[in-house]
């Protein structure tokens, strides 16, 4: 204790180790470790960790009746669109970054002349999925839930009016893009709300 | 903390809207903030804005890797 002041007192902490004392060390920093022990049935066990220093947490140990868990749903919410989509372009109907869920949504289109061979895509994940156009949809019945990521809900060729829904729970990792393309030679007044989750 | 979880463009009315979801580190608090129009869509505005409207620095701001300015 040389590089200490007279007047400092140093004392060693000693523990019993059955009748025997035994002095507590520290490391080099000066920390204080302990061992932590666990009783399995009448023996002793050292409780471990993982090389990050984790300690592992069994629930089935704990003879749990039951365990109660749920998906994350995330924050709902819904986008709209409201436009002329010019002939021959695509107009983007949602545009999404982000992890999710679909819940579902509608497109309308309403125009002055025919817009039964305008269609839909959508990118999920940077994968693009083509629709039918307005007429193979109808030609084809494709009117059911899970049928098609776009099920047509109304087609009428006399008055021009067109309108599909979407397909629920679809989930996405990274994206989701909802576009309408107008493939014929004038625009096409588009209405569509979209409903989904951002977890 | 401060967590962005999304980035969403759409056209109500025929205008071009951007908003951004964020959660807060608990998890299970989100919000959603209108990005505003004037501004370039960049990540040096959006951590700029984040910032400012929550008060904190923008090292406290998470922006997860999967999340990527939309192409438009």
């Amino acid at each position: 204790m040389a590089d200490l002041p007279d007047w400092f007192a140093a004392s060693v902490i000693k523990g019993l180790y059955g009748t025997e004392l035994k002095t507590i060390q520290v490391d080099e920093l000066g920390r204080l470790y302990a061992i932590l022990r666990a009783l399995y049935g009448t023996t002793q066990k050292d409780v471990q960790c993982d090389a990050s220093g984790n300690l592992t947490l069994n629930l089935k140990a704990q003879d749990l009746s039951e365990i109660i868990n749920r998906p994350k749903y995330g924050a709902a919410n819904q986008s709209l669109f409201s436009d002329v989509v010019a002939e021959g372009t695509d107009g983007t109907l949602l545009n999404v970054s982000g992890k999710g869920i679909l819940y579902g949504g509608y497109i309308n289109a309403d125009s002055l002349v025919s817009k039964k061979t305008d269609y839909f895509f959508s990118l999920i994940d940077g994968v693009t999925f083509t629709s039918q156009t307005f007429y193979q949809l109808m030609y084809h019945g494709v009117t059911y839930p899970t049928s098609n990521i776009f099920q047509l809900m109304l087609y009428d060729d006399t008055n021009f009016k067109y309108s599909v829904c979407l397909m629920s729970g679809i989930t996405f990792e990274t994206s989701l893009k909802i576009v309408y393309h107008n493939a014929s030679a004038s625009g096409v007044s588009v209405y569509s709300k979209i409903f989904y989750a951002l977890v | 903390m401060v967590e962005l979880r999304g980035i969403i463009i759409d056209s109500p009315e025929g205008v071009r809207r951007v908003r951004l979801i964020t959660r807060s580190e608990r998890g299970d608090d989100y919000g959603t903030l209108e990005f505003p129009a004037d501004l370039p869509l960049n990540w040096g505005q959006i951590i700029k804005f984040l910032g400012a409207h929550y008060g904190i620095e923008p090292g406290k701001i998470v922006c997860p890797s999967h999340i990527k300015i939309p192409e438009e």
